[in-house]
Protein backbone atom coordinates (compact mmCIF):
# COMPACT_ATOMS: atom_id res chain seq x y z
CA UNK A 1 0.00 0.00 0.00
CA UNK A 2 3.12 1.94 0.24
CA UNK A 3 2.20 3.06 -3.53
CA UNK A 4 -1.02 4.43 -3.01
CA UNK A 5 0.39 6.76 -0.06
CA UNK A 6 2.78 7.80 -2.91
CA UNK A 7 -0.56 8.76 -4.90
CA UNK A 8 -2.34 10.12 -1.97
CA UNK A 9 0.07 12.28 -0.51
CA UNK A 10 1.04 13.58 -4.86
CA UNK A 11 -2.47 14.80 -4.60
CA UNK A 12 -2.26 16.37 -1.23
CA UNK A 13 0.48 18.13 -1.90
CA UNK A 14 -0.49 19.00 -5.86
CA UNK A 15 -3.59 20.51 -4.60
CA UNK A 16 -1.76 23.30 -2.08
CA UNK A 17 0.15 24.26 -5.34
CA UNK A 18 -3.30 25.36 -7.05
CA UNK A 19 -4.90 28.75 -6.01
CA UNK A 20 -8.37 27.55 -6.20
CA UNK A 21 -8.02 25.24 -3.16
CA UNK A 22 -6.84 28.09 -1.48
CA UNK A 23 -10.31 29.57 -2.69
CA UNK A 24 -11.96 27.12 -1.63
CA UNK A 25 -10.68 26.74 2.02
CA UNK A 26 -10.68 29.92 2.54
CA UNK A 27 -14.54 30.23 1.48
CA UNK A 28 -15.62 27.46 3.99
CA UNK A 29 -13.81 28.56 6.91
CA UNK A 30 -15.19 32.27 6.22
CA UNK A 31 -18.78 31.21 5.96
CA UNK A 32 -18.61 28.50 8.94
CA UNK A 33 -16.78 31.28 11.01
CA UNK A 34 -19.72 33.29 10.33
CA UNK A 35 -22.22 31.14 11.06
CA UNK A 36 -20.27 29.87 14.26
CA UNK A 37 -19.74 34.04 15.39
CA UNK A 38 -23.60 34.43 14.95
CA UNK A 39 -24.56 31.62 16.80
CA UNK A 40 -22.21 32.27 19.60
CA UNK A 41 -23.68 36.32 19.44
CA UNK A 42 -27.54 34.88 19.67
CA UNK A 43 -26.64 32.44 22.52
CA UNK A 44 -25.02 35.40 24.65
CA UNK A 45 -28.03 37.43 24.19
CA UNK A 46 -30.27 34.76 25.06
CA UNK A 47 -28.55 33.34 28.27
CA UNK A 48 -27.85 36.92 29.72
CA UNK A 49 -31.85 37.64 29.33
CA UNK A 50 -32.17 34.03 30.69
CA UNK A 51 -29.86 34.36 33.80
CA UNK A 52 -31.82 37.65 34.63
CA UNK A 53 -35.16 35.75 35.17
CA UNK A 54 -33.80 32.22 36.45
CA UNK A 55 -30.82 33.71 38.55
CA UNK A 56 -31.65 30.72 41.06
CA UNK A 57 -30.06 28.25 39.12
CA UNK A 58 -27.79 29.97 36.50
CA UNK A 59 -25.16 27.09 35.85
CA UNK A 60 -27.39 24.52 34.82
CA UNK A 61 -29.34 26.42 32.29
CA UNK A 62 -25.57 27.91 30.48
CA UNK A 63 -24.27 24.20 30.80
CA UNK A 64 -27.34 22.65 28.83
CA UNK A 65 -27.91 25.29 26.21
CA UNK A 66 -24.47 25.94 24.56
CA UNK A 67 -24.61 22.32 23.91
CA UNK A 68 -28.16 22.90 21.81
CA UNK A 69 -27.95 26.19 20.99
CA UNK A 70 -24.02 26.42 19.78
CA UNK A 71 -22.25 22.91 19.36
CA UNK A 72 -24.87 21.25 17.91
CA UNK A 73 -26.62 23.31 15.32
CA UNK A 74 -22.48 24.11 14.14
CA UNK A 75 -21.72 20.87 13.36
CA UNK A 76 -24.65 20.74 11.42
CA UNK A 77 -23.88 23.47 9.36
CA UNK A 78 -20.54 22.38 8.87
CA UNK A 79 -21.62 18.96 7.26
CA UNK A 80 -23.94 21.11 4.48
CA UNK A 81 -21.44 23.26 4.10
CA UNK A 82 -19.09 20.28 3.59
CA UNK A 83 -22.04 19.51 0.50
CA UNK A 84 -20.71 22.14 -0.79
CA UNK A 85 -17.12 22.21 -0.35
CA UNK A 86 -16.11 18.27 -0.49
CA UNK A 87 -17.19 17.89 -4.50
CA UNK A 88 -14.95 21.15 -5.38
CA UNK A 89 -12.22 19.52 -3.29
CA UNK A 90 -12.66 16.02 -4.93
CA UNK A 91 -13.00 17.39 -8.64
CA UNK A 92 -9.95 16.88 -9.71
CA UNK A 93 -8.89 13.74 -8.68
CA UNK A 94 -9.53 11.63 -11.70
CA UNK A 95 -10.95 14.40 -14.05
CA UNK A 96 -8.31 16.22 -14.60
CA UNK A 97 -5.99 12.86 -14.97
CA UNK A 98 -8.13 11.76 -17.58
CA UNK A 99 -8.34 15.39 -19.30
CA UNK A 100 -4.47 15.87 -19.25
CA UNK A 101 -3.16 11.91 -20.06
CA UNK A 102 -1.49 11.50 -16.49
CA UNK A 103 -3.95 8.63 -15.90
CA UNK A 104 -2.42 6.69 -18.78
CA UNK A 105 1.04 7.01 -17.07
CA UNK A 106 -0.88 6.13 -13.60
CA UNK A 107 -2.77 3.06 -15.27
CA UNK A 108 0.62 1.52 -16.93
CA UNK A 109 2.43 1.94 -13.63
CA UNK A 110 2.94 -0.77 -11.66
CA UNK A 111 0.38 -0.46 -8.80
CA UNK A 112 -3.19 -2.35 -9.07
CA UNK A 113 -6.18 -0.29 -9.93
CA UNK A 114 -7.26 -0.59 -6.34
CA UNK A 115 -3.83 0.69 -5.04
CA UNK A 116 -5.00 3.34 -7.42
CA UNK A 117 -8.51 4.19 -6.73
CA UNK A 118 -7.41 3.95 -2.60
CA UNK A 119 -4.43 6.27 -3.01
CA UNK A 120 -6.81 8.72 -4.93
CA UNK A 121 -9.42 8.64 -2.67
CA UNK A 122 -7.26 9.20 0.52
CA UNK A 123 -5.41 12.15 -1.22
CA UNK A 124 -8.68 13.88 -1.86
CA UNK A 125 -9.83 12.91 2.28
CA UNK A 126 -6.17 14.22 3.27
CA UNK A 127 -7.53 17.79 1.96
CA UNK A 128 -11.29 17.62 3.08
CA UNK A 129 -9.66 16.67 6.72
CA UNK A 130 -7.57 19.67 6.34
CA UNK A 131 -10.81 22.35 6.03
CA UNK A 132 -11.99 20.60 9.10
CA UNK A 133 -9.19 21.22 11.03
CA UNK A 134 -9.84 24.65 10.11
CA UNK A 135 -12.74 24.61 12.11
CA UNK A 136 -11.13 23.64 15.41
CA UNK A 137 -10.72 27.30 16.65
CA UNK A 138 -14.49 27.29 17.49
CA UNK A 139 -14.32 24.33 20.52
CA UNK A 140 -11.33 26.38 21.42
CA UNK A 141 -13.22 29.43 21.66
CA UNK A 142 -16.45 27.67 23.32
CA UNK A 143 -13.71 26.45 25.88
CA UNK A 144 -12.92 29.89 26.94
CA UNK A 145 -15.82 31.63 26.76
CA UNK A 146 -18.23 28.81 27.81
CA UNK A 147 -18.15 25.58 29.53
CA UNK A 148 -19.41 23.08 26.51
CA UNK A 149 -19.67 18.90 26.85
CA UNK A 150 -16.56 18.05 25.89
CA UNK A 151 -18.07 14.25 25.24
CA UNK A 152 -20.70 15.94 23.29
CA UNK A 153 -17.88 18.18 21.07
CA UNK A 154 -16.01 15.44 20.36
CA UNK A 155 -18.50 12.62 18.87
CA UNK A 156 -19.64 15.36 17.06
CA UNK A 157 -16.41 15.88 15.56
CA UNK A 158 -16.30 12.34 15.55
CA UNK A 159 -19.19 12.05 13.51
CA UNK A 160 -18.22 15.09 10.78
CA UNK A 161 -15.15 13.23 10.39
CA UNK A 162 -17.22 9.86 9.53
CA UNK A 163 -19.28 11.91 7.25
CA UNK A 164 -16.54 13.47 5.27
CA UNK A 165 -15.30 9.93 4.89
CA UNK A 166 -18.83 9.24 2.75
CA UNK A 167 -18.93 12.28 1.24
CA UNK A 168 -15.30 11.88 -0.34
CA UNK A 169 -15.49 9.05 -1.42
CA UNK A 170 -18.96 10.29 -3.41
CA UNK A 171 -16.46 13.10 -4.76
CA UNK A 172 -14.13 11.09 -5.98
CA UNK A 173 -16.56 8.62 -8.01
CA UNK A 174 -17.96 11.87 -9.38
CA UNK A 175 -14.60 12.84 -10.39
CA UNK A 176 -14.15 9.21 -11.88
CA UNK A 177 -17.07 9.48 -14.47
CA UNK A 178 -16.05 12.29 -16.51
CA UNK A 179 -12.80 14.29 -17.30
CA UNK A 180 -13.96 17.38 -17.12
CA UNK A 181 -13.08 18.71 -13.34
CA UNK A 182 -16.21 21.28 -13.49
CA UNK A 183 -18.47 18.41 -14.52
CA UNK A 184 -17.27 16.69 -11.61
CA UNK A 185 -18.01 18.94 -8.91
CA UNK A 186 -21.56 19.39 -10.14
CA UNK A 187 -22.02 15.25 -10.24
CA UNK A 188 -20.67 15.07 -6.83
CA UNK A 189 -22.95 17.92 -5.56
CA UNK A 190 -25.69 16.46 -7.15
CA UNK A 191 -24.95 13.33 -5.39
CA UNK A 192 -24.25 14.52 -2.00
CA UNK A 193 -27.45 16.86 -1.66
CA UNK A 194 -29.82 14.08 -3.62
CA UNK A 195 -27.67 12.19 -0.07
CA UNK A 196 -28.41 14.42 2.04
CA UNK A 197 -32.49 14.69 0.66
CA UNK A 198 -32.52 11.01 1.50
CA UNK A 199 -32.70 12.11 4.94
CA UNK A 200 -35.64 14.92 4.55
CA UNK A 201 -37.25 12.65 2.53
CA UNK A 202 -37.28 9.71 5.16
CA UNK A 203 -38.50 11.67 8.10
CA UNK A 204 -40.82 13.89 6.05
CA UNK A 205 -43.52 10.86 5.37
CA UNK A 206 -44.47 7.55 7.09
CA UNK A 207 -44.90 4.26 5.14
CA UNK A 208 -42.42 1.13 3.59
CA UNK A 209 -39.91 3.58 1.70
CA UNK A 210 -39.49 5.83 4.58
CA UNK A 211 -37.03 3.31 6.45
CA UNK A 212 -35.19 2.67 3.46
CA UNK A 213 -34.53 6.37 2.49
CA UNK A 214 -33.46 7.09 6.21
CA UNK A 215 -31.16 4.02 5.39
CA UNK A 216 -29.52 5.48 2.21
CA UNK A 217 -28.76 9.11 3.95
CA UNK A 218 -25.44 10.23 4.86
CA UNK A 219 -26.58 12.60 6.91
CA UNK A 220 -28.91 10.98 9.20
CA UNK A 221 -26.43 8.90 10.02
CA UNK A 222 -24.03 11.61 11.13
CA UNK A 223 -27.35 12.60 13.38
CA UNK A 224 -26.70 10.75 16.79
CA UNK A 225 -23.05 11.43 16.64
CA UNK A 226 -23.91 14.95 17.16
CA UNK A 227 -26.14 14.76 20.28
CA UNK A 228 -23.04 13.32 22.16
CA UNK A 229 -23.62 9.36 21.14
CA UNK A 230 -21.16 7.34 19.59
CA UNK A 231 -23.21 5.24 17.39
CA UNK A 232 -20.81 1.45 16.37
CA UNK A 233 -23.72 0.93 13.83
CA UNK A 234 -23.59 4.41 12.37
CA UNK A 235 -19.79 3.79 11.95
CA UNK A 236 -19.89 0.60 10.57
CA UNK A 237 -22.65 1.77 8.14
CA UNK A 238 -20.31 5.02 6.84
CA UNK A 239 -17.79 3.14 6.84
CA UNK A 240 -18.75 0.27 5.00
CA UNK A 241 -20.81 2.79 2.61
CA UNK A 242 -17.22 4.28 2.01
CA UNK A 243 -15.52 1.46 1.52
CA UNK A 244 -18.50 0.64 -1.65
CA UNK A 245 -18.36 3.65 -3.20
CA UNK A 246 -14.50 2.95 -3.57
CA UNK A 247 -14.48 0.08 -5.07
CA UNK A 248 -17.85 1.52 -7.32
CA UNK A 249 -15.01 3.79 -8.41
CA UNK A 250 -12.56 1.26 -9.40
CA UNK A 251 -15.52 -0.65 -11.46
CA UNK A 252 -16.32 2.89 -13.60
CA UNK A 253 -12.45 3.85 -13.81
CA UNK A 254 -12.03 0.04 -15.31
CA UNK A 255 -14.74 0.21 -17.70
CA UNK A 256 -14.23 3.47 -18.97
CA UNK A 257 -10.45 2.53 -19.83
CA UNK A 258 -11.60 -0.93 -21.24
CA UNK A 259 -14.42 0.43 -23.87
CA UNK B 1 11.38 -9.70 -25.87
CA UNK B 2 8.31 -8.82 -27.15
CA UNK B 3 5.83 -10.99 -28.30
CA UNK B 4 2.70 -10.39 -29.61
CA UNK B 5 0.36 -13.36 -31.44
CA UNK B 6 -3.28 -12.58 -32.95
CA UNK B 7 -3.70 -9.51 -31.31
CA UNK B 8 -7.11 -8.32 -31.58
CA UNK B 9 -9.15 -4.91 -29.88
CA UNK B 10 -12.91 -3.65 -31.02
CA UNK B 11 -14.22 -0.82 -29.66
CA UNK B 12 -17.61 -1.86 -30.01
CA UNK B 13 -18.43 -2.34 -33.57
CA UNK B 14 -15.03 -0.56 -34.51
CA UNK B 15 -12.12 -3.18 -35.50
CA UNK B 16 -9.20 -1.23 -34.35
CA UNK B 17 -6.56 -3.27 -34.32
CA UNK B 18 -7.21 -7.76 -36.09
CA UNK B 19 -4.74 -10.27 -35.69
CA UNK B 20 -1.89 -8.92 -35.34
CA UNK B 21 1.57 -10.77 -34.81
CA UNK B 22 4.92 -9.96 -34.36
CA UNK B 23 7.83 -10.42 -32.19
CA UNK B 24 10.95 -8.08 -31.10
CA UNK B 25 14.60 -9.48 -29.92
CA UNK B 26 15.89 -7.89 -26.96
CA UNK B 27 18.03 -4.96 -28.00
CA UNK B 28 16.28 -4.17 -31.22
CA UNK B 29 14.83 -0.84 -31.81
CA UNK B 30 11.68 -1.21 -33.82
CA UNK B 31 10.13 1.70 -35.62
CA UNK B 32 5.83 0.51 -35.35
CA UNK B 33 5.02 2.73 -38.48
CA UNK B 34 1.56 3.54 -40.09
CA UNK B 35 -0.80 6.64 -40.71
CA UNK B 36 -2.89 8.18 -38.43
CA UNK B 37 -5.61 5.64 -36.89
CA UNK B 38 -3.85 2.60 -37.99
CA UNK B 39 -3.96 0.97 -35.00
CA UNK B 40 -0.50 2.61 -33.33
CA UNK B 41 -1.82 3.59 -30.09
CA UNK B 42 -4.27 0.78 -29.56
CA UNK B 43 -1.37 -1.96 -29.78
CA UNK B 44 1.13 0.27 -27.54
CA UNK B 45 -1.62 0.78 -25.07
CA UNK B 46 -2.22 -2.98 -25.11
CA UNK B 47 1.42 -4.08 -24.65
CA UNK B 48 1.38 -1.55 -21.61
CA UNK B 49 -1.30 -2.80 -19.71
CA UNK B 50 -3.44 -0.18 -20.07
CA UNK B 51 -6.61 -1.77 -21.72
CA UNK B 52 -6.56 -5.36 -22.49
CA UNK B 53 -6.85 -6.89 -26.24
CA UNK B 54 -10.15 -8.28 -27.10
CA UNK B 55 -8.36 -11.07 -28.61
CA UNK B 56 -4.79 -13.04 -28.56
CA UNK B 57 -1.96 -12.21 -26.38
CA UNK B 58 1.28 -10.46 -25.43
CA UNK B 59 3.85 -10.96 -23.79
CA UNK B 60 6.83 -8.86 -22.35
CA UNK B 61 10.25 -10.18 -21.07
CA UNK B 62 8.60 -13.71 -20.54
CA UNK B 63 5.83 -12.60 -18.83
CA UNK B 64 2.13 -12.22 -20.30
CA UNK B 65 0.81 -8.90 -20.17
CA UNK B 66 -2.93 -9.52 -19.12
CA UNK B 67 -1.98 -12.29 -16.44
CA UNK B 68 0.87 -10.82 -14.67
CA UNK B 69 0.25 -6.94 -15.62
CA UNK B 70 2.63 -5.68 -12.62
CA UNK B 71 5.60 -7.78 -13.67
CA UNK B 72 5.45 -6.02 -17.19
CA UNK B 73 4.75 -3.27 -16.01
CA UNK B 74 7.49 -2.73 -14.05
CA UNK B 75 10.23 -3.79 -17.44
CA UNK B 76 8.63 -1.43 -19.15
CA UNK B 77 8.96 2.54 -19.74
CA UNK B 78 6.10 3.81 -21.61
CA UNK B 79 6.14 7.42 -23.13
CA UNK B 80 2.17 8.37 -24.37
CA UNK B 81 1.72 10.64 -27.26
CA UNK B 82 0.99 13.38 -24.66
CA UNK B 83 3.71 13.13 -22.48
CA UNK B 84 1.91 13.01 -18.92
CA UNK B 85 3.21 16.03 -16.76
CA UNK B 86 1.36 17.68 -13.82
CA UNK B 87 1.83 21.12 -14.43
CA UNK B 88 2.01 22.51 -10.95
CA UNK B 89 4.95 20.53 -10.12
CA UNK B 90 8.53 21.15 -10.52
CA UNK B 91 10.23 18.67 -12.73
CA UNK B 92 12.51 17.04 -10.25
CA UNK B 93 10.01 16.43 -7.32
CA UNK B 94 7.45 15.05 -10.73
CA UNK B 95 10.59 12.33 -11.27
CA UNK B 96 10.79 11.29 -7.50
CA UNK B 97 6.97 10.81 -7.57
CA UNK B 98 7.73 8.41 -10.53
CA UNK B 99 10.29 6.16 -8.87
CA UNK B 100 8.20 6.17 -5.74
CA UNK B 101 5.67 5.17 -8.03
CA UNK B 102 7.70 2.79 -9.86
CA UNK B 103 8.41 1.05 -6.57
CA UNK B 104 12.09 2.24 -6.05
CA UNK B 105 13.24 1.76 -2.70
CA UNK B 106 13.80 5.03 -1.08
CA UNK B 107 17.51 5.11 -1.12
CA UNK B 108 17.78 4.82 -5.04
CA UNK B 109 15.55 7.62 -5.38
CA UNK B 110 17.63 10.51 -5.62
CA UNK B 111 20.34 8.55 -7.82
CA UNK B 112 17.69 7.51 -10.36
CA UNK B 113 16.65 11.03 -10.24
CA UNK B 114 19.82 12.10 -10.71
CA UNK B 115 20.65 9.72 -13.90
CA UNK B 116 17.53 10.05 -15.78
CA UNK B 117 18.08 14.07 -15.70
CA UNK B 118 21.45 13.95 -16.40
CA UNK B 119 20.88 11.58 -19.86
CA UNK B 120 17.88 13.64 -20.61
CA UNK B 121 19.63 16.50 -20.81
CA UNK B 122 17.32 17.87 -18.23
CA UNK B 123 20.06 19.09 -14.92
CA UNK B 124 18.80 23.17 -16.21
CA UNK B 125 15.13 22.59 -15.67
CA UNK B 126 14.83 20.44 -12.99
CA UNK B 127 13.87 23.21 -10.52
CA UNK B 128 11.43 24.88 -13.18
CA UNK B 129 7.31 23.43 -13.07
CA UNK B 130 6.67 21.06 -15.73
CA UNK B 131 3.57 23.49 -16.67
CA UNK B 132 6.56 26.35 -18.14
CA UNK B 133 8.04 24.24 -20.24
CA UNK B 134 8.78 23.96 -23.96
CA UNK B 135 7.34 20.89 -25.91
CA UNK B 136 10.57 19.43 -26.42
CA UNK B 137 11.43 19.96 -22.44
CA UNK B 138 8.36 18.38 -21.79
CA UNK B 139 9.15 15.72 -24.56
CA UNK B 140 12.07 15.28 -22.56
CA UNK B 141 10.67 14.93 -19.06
CA UNK B 142 7.63 12.58 -20.63
CA UNK B 143 11.41 10.08 -21.57
CA UNK B 144 12.53 11.05 -18.07
CA UNK B 145 9.55 9.43 -16.09
CA UNK B 146 9.66 6.42 -18.87
CA UNK B 147 13.71 5.89 -18.31
CA UNK B 148 13.17 6.21 -14.44
CA UNK B 149 13.27 2.32 -13.02
CA UNK B 150 15.96 1.48 -15.52
CA UNK B 151 13.37 -0.50 -18.06
CA UNK B 152 14.03 -3.31 -20.28
CA UNK B 153 11.73 -2.34 -22.94
CA UNK B 154 11.25 0.75 -24.03
CA UNK B 155 7.66 1.85 -25.24
CA UNK B 156 7.38 5.46 -26.71
CA UNK B 157 4.31 6.21 -28.66
CA UNK B 158 5.29 9.32 -31.90
CA UNK B 159 8.02 10.79 -29.70
CA UNK B 160 8.71 13.38 -32.40
CA UNK B 161 5.13 14.55 -33.13
CA UNK B 162 4.45 18.59 -32.57
CA UNK B 163 8.36 19.12 -32.14
CA UNK B 164 9.64 21.85 -34.16
CA UNK B 165 12.71 20.35 -36.32
CA UNK B 166 15.76 21.13 -34.28
CA UNK B 167 13.87 19.57 -31.17
CA UNK B 168 12.92 17.02 -33.34
CA UNK B 169 16.95 16.38 -34.11
CA UNK B 170 17.49 16.27 -30.23
CA UNK B 171 14.83 14.13 -29.40
CA UNK B 172 15.99 11.51 -32.22
CA UNK B 173 19.73 11.89 -30.90
CA UNK B 174 18.45 10.79 -27.37
CA UNK B 175 16.51 7.85 -28.60
CA UNK B 176 19.24 6.50 -30.18
CA UNK B 177 21.59 7.05 -27.16
CA UNK B 178 18.84 5.50 -24.81
CA UNK B 179 18.62 2.37 -26.82
CA UNK B 180 22.30 1.91 -25.12
CA UNK B 181 21.26 0.68 -21.40
CA UNK B 182 22.13 1.47 -18.03
CA UNK B 183 25.72 -0.10 -16.75
CA UNK B 184 26.27 -1.69 -20.72
CA UNK B 185 22.85 -3.40 -20.80
CA UNK B 186 20.83 -3.40 -24.09
CA UNK B 187 17.37 -2.16 -24.09
CA UNK B 188 14.50 -3.01 -26.38
CA UNK B 189 12.98 0.21 -27.42
CA UNK B 190 9.49 0.11 -29.59
CA UNK B 191 8.37 3.80 -31.16
CA UNK B 192 5.59 4.53 -32.97
CA UNK B 193 5.62 7.06 -35.21
CA UNK B 194 4.68 8.26 -39.21
CA UNK B 195 7.79 10.10 -39.61
CA UNK B 196 9.92 7.92 -41.44
CA UNK B 197 13.10 10.23 -40.62
CA UNK B 198 12.96 8.80 -37.05
CA UNK B 199 12.57 5.10 -38.39
CA UNK B 200 15.71 5.76 -40.50
CA UNK B 201 18.09 8.15 -37.74
CA UNK B 202 16.64 5.46 -35.21
CA UNK B 203 15.55 1.74 -36.10
CA UNK B 204 16.93 -1.28 -37.49
CA UNK B 205 13.66 -3.01 -38.38
CA UNK B 206 10.52 -1.72 -38.90
CA UNK B 207 6.86 -3.20 -37.99
CA UNK B 208 3.86 -1.62 -40.41
CA UNK B 209 0.20 -2.13 -39.87
CA UNK B 210 -2.65 -0.19 -42.11
CA UNK B 211 -5.84 -0.11 -40.99
CA UNK B 212 -5.06 -2.18 -37.67
CA UNK B 213 -3.58 -5.28 -39.79
CA UNK B 214 0.26 -6.08 -39.75
CA UNK B 215 1.52 -5.62 -43.39
CA UNK B 216 5.22 -5.64 -43.09
CA UNK B 217 8.05 -6.37 -40.97
CA UNK B 218 11.20 -6.51 -42.49
CA UNK B 219 14.76 -5.00 -41.72
CA UNK B 220 15.68 -1.32 -42.05
CA UNK B 221 17.87 -2.88 -44.77
CA UNK B 222 14.82 -5.03 -46.42
CA UNK B 223 12.38 -2.00 -46.26
CA UNK B 224 14.22 0.23 -48.35
CA UNK B 225 16.68 -2.15 -50.58
CA UNK B 226 14.72 -0.82 -54.31
CA UNK B 227 13.08 2.11 -53.05
CA UNK B 228 13.23 4.71 -50.36
CA UNK B 229 11.37 3.84 -47.30
CA UNK B 230 9.06 6.64 -47.90
CA UNK B 231 7.98 4.83 -51.08
CA UNK B 232 7.83 1.71 -49.53
CA UNK B 233 5.60 2.98 -46.82
CA UNK B 234 3.00 4.29 -49.15
CA UNK B 235 2.96 1.09 -51.41
CA UNK B 236 2.05 -0.49 -47.83
CA UNK B 237 -0.24 1.63 -47.01
CA UNK B 238 -2.38 3.16 -49.53
CA UNK B 239 -5.77 1.53 -49.57
CA UNK B 240 -6.00 -0.32 -52.31
CA UNK B 241 -9.44 -0.21 -53.33
CA UNK B 242 -10.35 2.98 -54.30
CA UNK B 243 -8.81 2.98 -57.69
CA UNK B 244 -5.97 5.37 -58.79
CA UNK B 245 -4.78 5.26 -54.85
CA UNK B 246 -1.82 2.85 -55.92
CA UNK B 247 -0.95 4.73 -58.74
CA UNK B 248 -0.76 7.96 -56.48
CA UNK B 249 0.92 5.92 -54.24
CA UNK B 250 3.76 5.10 -56.60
Amino acid sequence: MSRAWTVAWRDFRSAFLQPATYYFLAAFLLVASFLFVQRLVAFSDWSSAVQQRAEANPDLLSRVSIDSFVVQPLLGWLLLLLIVVVPLLTMRTFAEEQRTGTLEMLLTAPLSPVQLVVGKFLGAWLLVLSAITLTLWFPVVLWIVADPDPGSLLTGYIGVVLGSLAFTAIGVFASALTDSPLLAAFLGFVGLVVSALFGILGTSFEGPGAELFQRLSVLLHVVPFNSGVLDAGATAWLVLGTVGVIFATQRVLESRRWR
Amino acid sequence: MISVQGLCKSFGATQAVTDLSFSIEPGEVVGFLGRNGAGKTTTMRMLTGFFPPTAGRAEVAGFDVFEQPEEVKARIGYLPETPPLYPEMVVASYLRFCARLRGLPRGEVEAAVDRVLERCGLEEVAGRLAGNLSRGYRQRVGLAQALIHAPEVLVLDEPTTALDPGQIREIRALISDLAHGEEGRSRTVILSTHRLEDVESTCNRVVVIARGRLVADESLEEATKNKSLEERFLELTTDPDPPGAREEGR
